[in-house]
């Protein structure tokens, strides 16, 4: 149809892990050089195609300056059209393509560019107190990173870790999802797929600048059983660095275009995006949260879980997929085993990394791209983000 | 004084003494790059300082060299690199022995392993070793050999046959075992320091015995290669352990070679071990069970209450061995049987067990006797009243070790009850108890003296006091321990028992019963099903599958073969089995063995597999069930207890190295084929498989 959202392009940088490789890139930087490659991916420049730009970002205290950081953004790209920025924690990429989405079926834009970028190793240390002065004592400097965790509830650790007790995902599960994750990484990278959404980027770190071209944390020589010698962390029952994933620097793009456009400008047709939504539920809810998303999604396009040849739930930590997926399968043992066989095929976040206002973007091109391998087919891409708010993106190829 | 980061070097210019401290990173000192530069470095120091004497101590309190660093070595498996590691080995303990001075060790309460000892025995002229120092020559248990002359050098201490014994054992002894040589003194710890200094002082023309002087070499080539041959039968029945075939490879090359050659001829035998699977499955598992095993016991063992005595009711086989592991280890013990001349007969019998040891020089008499003081018989349950721990080691009858539990409750309710059951559930056991926190399973293995495994059974019920009391006590026995969950047979009963179950139907599909042990030993495992069906005992071999079975009747079955042997009578254990006298087949169990219809005989390969995943399978099945938690216990278990292959590292192993996807996938064509309920793949394979898992499990 004339008037579907269609995806043309989609890219991302290759996931840094904490104090890694992208460390000593300026979020600004990483932002700019992954969109450029998405506005020239489709084999010709669409700069002047693009209406407005909807961006993602959690912590914009990376950033040099912290404030409209996609505004700065798209200055960089020498795009000066109306651009807003999206914190809804996690979710943020995906919110700003549910904008960008929302505007186009209003009529207001033919054309997006969408991006989610994170560079949570560059996020400073601060203190309150220095405005005032300090007369006499220590000053304390507080890390935003650590734990995350919102005033008045408990750190998202905790809540990952009763989400998958509640709903029996017991400890090895967690652990062997977790070794899975970091194997059907390597899987995949072994094969190339990857190779459609990374755009390797030059960086510096210590002095030596090389071109960094590849998800550089996950490790797939561990083992299920050393994933489960971990102690639980931050007051978790079974919340693990092993089952979690870890703090990381990244970027994601997407441009989206009325199907019309895309096809006069001769532009490839990745995949359309047929229809979002999005959902909340009580604060400690988010290991669940990605399942409501899901199936207000389905409600919403009359679509049934067994009609989704794939799926992506962000592995912000193993439970998030686990739980989901359980709740998906209406608790059947059966039904949950083969909704897992077909999530997260790729590896997720516990291997990639979790850039957080980034992988909701990664999530939705890893599954376009593999559909595309696989002769077509649709699938739901789903993430929590903090105080439990989900998006779930349905995509068609 | 020269610092260098594993050797410190010291000149006494006074005296003309060099003397090296071995001071490694890590918590032992450990053979690596950097310790064999090192050494190289302070020879050629001691050199050009022309020194009179070189002395070689250690820092560390009770390391002095414990062998190869395997943790750099597994780091980086390459053939390459382990063998320039060795070849710089021997370059540098050449350098040292060349030298135109004597060369003294000083062992204090510490011990030289490995390529550590073989430091002692190529460079130094004396050994000077305080009493509870140990050497040896273990290689082989973590799938190598001594490839630094270790066989020739030690050869001039002790022999050719001990020596090859000492090597092919893999076997670490008291210092006092090489004192026979004068090479090796033994000497109090207060007088060490001196005597050594005096001797290199003394001695300053000594030339190092095993530089060739061109006469005729002591031991005879013939009665080596003999040896050898024998040893090549005892040793190399698997053909997955190629460290054993090498060492013996490297041995009989070596046989009239000069000293240096012979050295320069092991380094191809011992460096392709590494590529070798099965040699990184065994060097991983040394570490499974030092470094890992500790971590998997609950975490507080604080809450062990102190024993300072225990009780051991049910003086048998198994009573008594457990009797002498604590008595052994200076933890007296009440020894209870059904009465007081049984109690004290039970004693005699482990005196006189002990006998051979002491005739045999293996033990010191002082050992027996401070074991034997430590052991009280009696029948009087009063006795009971100040006893901590007691340990319950009667019939396998649910109805006699209930009736033991609640005497021994009712006299001392506060005392933890440990059973050594091999089956029988705590759940049930402690059913009638008054107190059933206390109980709690402390599964021991025969031989108990020898066999390094505790398998701590966790009852519904059983506390964390009285859980971290029995794994506070086998840690003091030395023992390995790990923590299962309840439940018929827990893990290595049921685990142990299908491999046997899986031996009967091996013959009943038309697998000749003795060569179904055969091909079990070239399998890697130690001990055939059906031989272990004579030696573990019909009865209860048939009692623990009935009752299996009776408990999950979907998950086990009973040959057929072994219920007709049972009911005539063939339960070994001094009635026939399959063996006369342990070792001969007996023709006439063949009567037995019910043939299956319509299923033609696997081939050995295929046997051989269906042996292995019975136990693997087995094992999943304990994970599903929550008897087990964890892939480190599954393959501590499974090899330190039950036999499982060791350079397979265990069931969990196994399936990673196999693939997940390709297990089960076997046990189900294994499953579909023998309609044997115990090959139905466990549901923890369809887990893994979900999760992408096909390896990578331990």
């Amino acid at each position: 149809m004339a008037d579907q959202c269609v995806i043309v392009s989609a890219k991302r940088s290759p996931f840094g892990k904490y104090l890694g490789a992208l460390s000593e890139t300026e979020p600004l930087e990483l932002a700019a050089h992954v969109a450029r490659s998405a506005l020239s991916a489709a084999g010709k420049q669409i700069d002047r195609e693009i209406d407005q730009i909807f961006v993602g970002n959690c912590i914009p205290s990376a950033f040099e300056t912290g404030s409209v950081v996609g505004r700065q953004i798209g200055l960089k790209l020498a795009l000066d059209v109306f651009t807003t920025t999206i914190d809804t924690a996690c979710c943020s990429p995906l919110t700003a393509l549910r904008m960008a989405l929302w505007g186009m079926r209003l009529g207001e834009l033919d054309a997006a560019l969408i991006l989610g970028v994170e560079s949570m190793s560059r996020v400073p240390h601060f203190s309150r107190k220095l405005r005032a002065g300090v007369r006499v004592g220590p000053v304390e400097l507080t890390d935003p990173l650590y734990p995350i965790s919102y005033p008045g509830h408990r750190p998202v650790a905790v809540d990952a870790s009763d989400g998958a007790e509640k709903y029996e995902v017991s400890r090895r599960m967690l652990d062997s999802f977790a070794m899975g994750s970091h194997l059907k990484w390597e899987q995949a990278r072994l094969a190339g797929r990857f190779d459609d959404e990374i755009e390797p980027i030059r960086v510096r770190k210590q002095r030596r600048e090389f071109l960094f071209s590849q998800d550089e944390m996950p490790r797939p020589d561990g083992s299920v059983a050393e994933i489960g010698l971990l102690a639980p962390v931050f007051g978790s029952k079974s919340t693990t660095p092993g089952n979690a994933p870890g703090l990381n620097d990244g970027a994601s793009a997407m441009v989206i275009m009325r199907a019309d456009k895309a096809a006069a400008l001769k532009l490839p047709h990745l995949g359309t995006i047929v229809e979002q939504a999005s959902a909340t539920d009580t604060a400690e809810g988010i290991s669940w949260i990605p399942a409501l998303a899901v199936q207000r999604l389905l409600e919403k396009t009359g679509t049934a879980v067994d009609d989704l040849d794939l799926i992506e739930i962000n592995e912000a930590f193993a439970a998030m997929p686990l739980v989901s997926t359980k709740i998906l399968a209406d608790g059947n043992p059966q039904k949950w085993l083969e909704l897992l066989s077909k999530t997260n095929v790729n590896g997720g976040a516990v291997a990639i990394g979790h850039p957080v206002g980034a992988s909701g973007l990664r999530i939705a091109m890893t599954l376009v791209y593999e559909l595309k391998r696989r002769g077509g087919g649709q699938g739901v891409a789903a993430i929590c983000g903090g105080l439990t708010q989900g998006e779930a993106v349905l995509i068609r190829v | 004084m020269q610092m260098t980061q594993s050797i410190r070097y010291r000149f006494d210019r006074i005296k003309g003494i060099a003397s090296l401290e071995i001071d490694t990173a890590g918590p032992v000192n450990a053979i690596g790059a950097q310790f064999i530069a090192d050494l190289a470095a302070a020879a050629i120091r001691a050199k050009k300082d022309s020194a009179a004497g070189v002395i070689i101590r250690s820092a560390k309190p009770r390391s002095f060299l414990d062998g190869a660093d395997l943790v750099e070595i597994r780091k980086d498996p390459s053939p390459l690199r382990l063998e320039l590691l060795l070849r710089g080995f021997h370059q540098a303990l050449d350098a040292l022995a060349t030298g135109a001075f004597p060369v003294a060790a000083v062992v204090v309460e510490q011990t030289a392993l490995g390529g550590g000892f073989e430091l002692l025995l190529w460079a130094c002229d004396r050994i000077f070793a305080t009493p509870g120092s140990k050497m040896g020559l273990p290689e082989v248990n973590v799938g190598l050999f001594p490839a630094a002359g270790g066989l020739q050098t030690l050869s001039r201490l002790v022999g050719f046959e001990t020596a090859l014994e000492i090597v092919m054992g893999g076997k670490v002894l008291p210092a006092e075992h090489f004192a026979a040589s004068p090479v090796v003194q033994i000497v109090e710890r207060h007088q060490i320091l001196a005597t050594t200094e005096k001797w290199v002082i003394d001695n300053p023309h000594v030339i190092n015995r095993n530089i060739d002087t061109g006469e005729p070499p002591a031991i005879d080539p013939h009665q080596c290669r003999t040896l050898i041959q024998r040893a090549r039968k005892t040793y190399t029945v698997c053909p997955q352990r190629p460290y054993y075939e090498a060492a013996l490879a490297a041995a009989e090359q070596a046989i009239e070679l000069p000293f240096r050659q012979a050295v320069e001829s092991q380094v191809n035998h011992f460096a392709p071990l590494i590529a070798d699977a099965g040699v990184t499955n065994k060097i991983d598992f040394f570490f499974t069970v030092n470094a890992v095993a500790p971590r998997l016991l609950p975490a507080d063992l604080q809450g062990a209450l102190p024993v300072d005595r225990v009780a051991v009711i049910g003086a048998g086989l198994m009573g008594r061995g457990i009797a002498q592991v604590c008595a052994d280890r200076d933890l007296p013990v009440l020894l209870f049987d059904v009465d007081g001349p049984s109690s004290a007969k039970a004693k005699q019998a482990i005196a006189d067990g002990l006998d051979p040891l002491v005739r045999k020089g293996r033990w010191p008499a002082a050992r027996r006797k401070r074991l034997l003081d430590n052991i009280e018989p009696t029948a009087d349950y009063r006795r009971l009243v100040d006893v901590p721990l007691v340990i319950e080691s009667v019939f396998e009858a649910l109805d006699l070790k209930r009736q033991v539990l609640q005497k021994v409750q009712s006299v001392n309710p506060r005392a933890v009850f440990a059973t050594n059951t091999s089956a029988l559930p705590i759940t049930d056991i402690s059913a009638v108890a008054p107190k059933p926190e206390q109980v709690v399973g402390m599964h021991y293995f025969s031989p108990a003296a020898l066999m390094p495994l505790l398998e701590v059974v966790r009852g519904p019920h059983t506390s964390q006091a009285a859980l971290a009391t029995a794994v506070a006590c086998g840690q003091r026995q030395q023992k390995t321990c790990i923590v299962v969950g309840d439940g018929p047979g827990f893990y290595t009963s049921r685990t142990f028992g299908v491999y046997v179950l899986t031996g009967f139907y091996l013959a009943e599909m038309g697998i000749d019963p003795w060569e179904v042990d055969r091909l079990a030993l070239r399998a890697g495992f130690p001990q055939g099903p059906l031989h272990v069906y004579g030696t573990a005992g019909g009865t209860v071999i048939h009692d623990a599958a009935g009752f299996l079975q009776s408990r999950r009747p979907e998950l086990f079955s009973l040959p057929k073969t072994l219920t007709r042997m049972v009911a005539a009578g063939y339960v070994g254990a001094g009635k026939p089995c399959f063996y006369k006298n342990g070792r001969q087949p007996d023709e006439s169990a063949r009567q037995f063995v019910t043939k299956a219809k319509k299923q033609k005989a696997p081939d050995p390969d295929a046997a051989a597999e269906m042996l292995l995943l019975s136990m693997v399978n087995q094992a999943f099945w304990c994970l599903d069930e929550g008897v087990l938690q964890d892939y480190f216990t599954m393959d501590i278990g499974a090899v330190l207890g039950i036999g499982f292959p060791d350079f397979l590292h265990g069931p969990a192993r196994y399936v990673s190295q196999l693939g997940v996807n390709r297990t089960r996938q076997r046990l189900l064509e294994v499953y579909q084929a023998t309609g044997l309920p115990f090959f139905k793949p466990a549901r923890e394979f369809d887990r893994l498989v979900a999760c992408g898992v096909d390896g990578n499990l331990v």
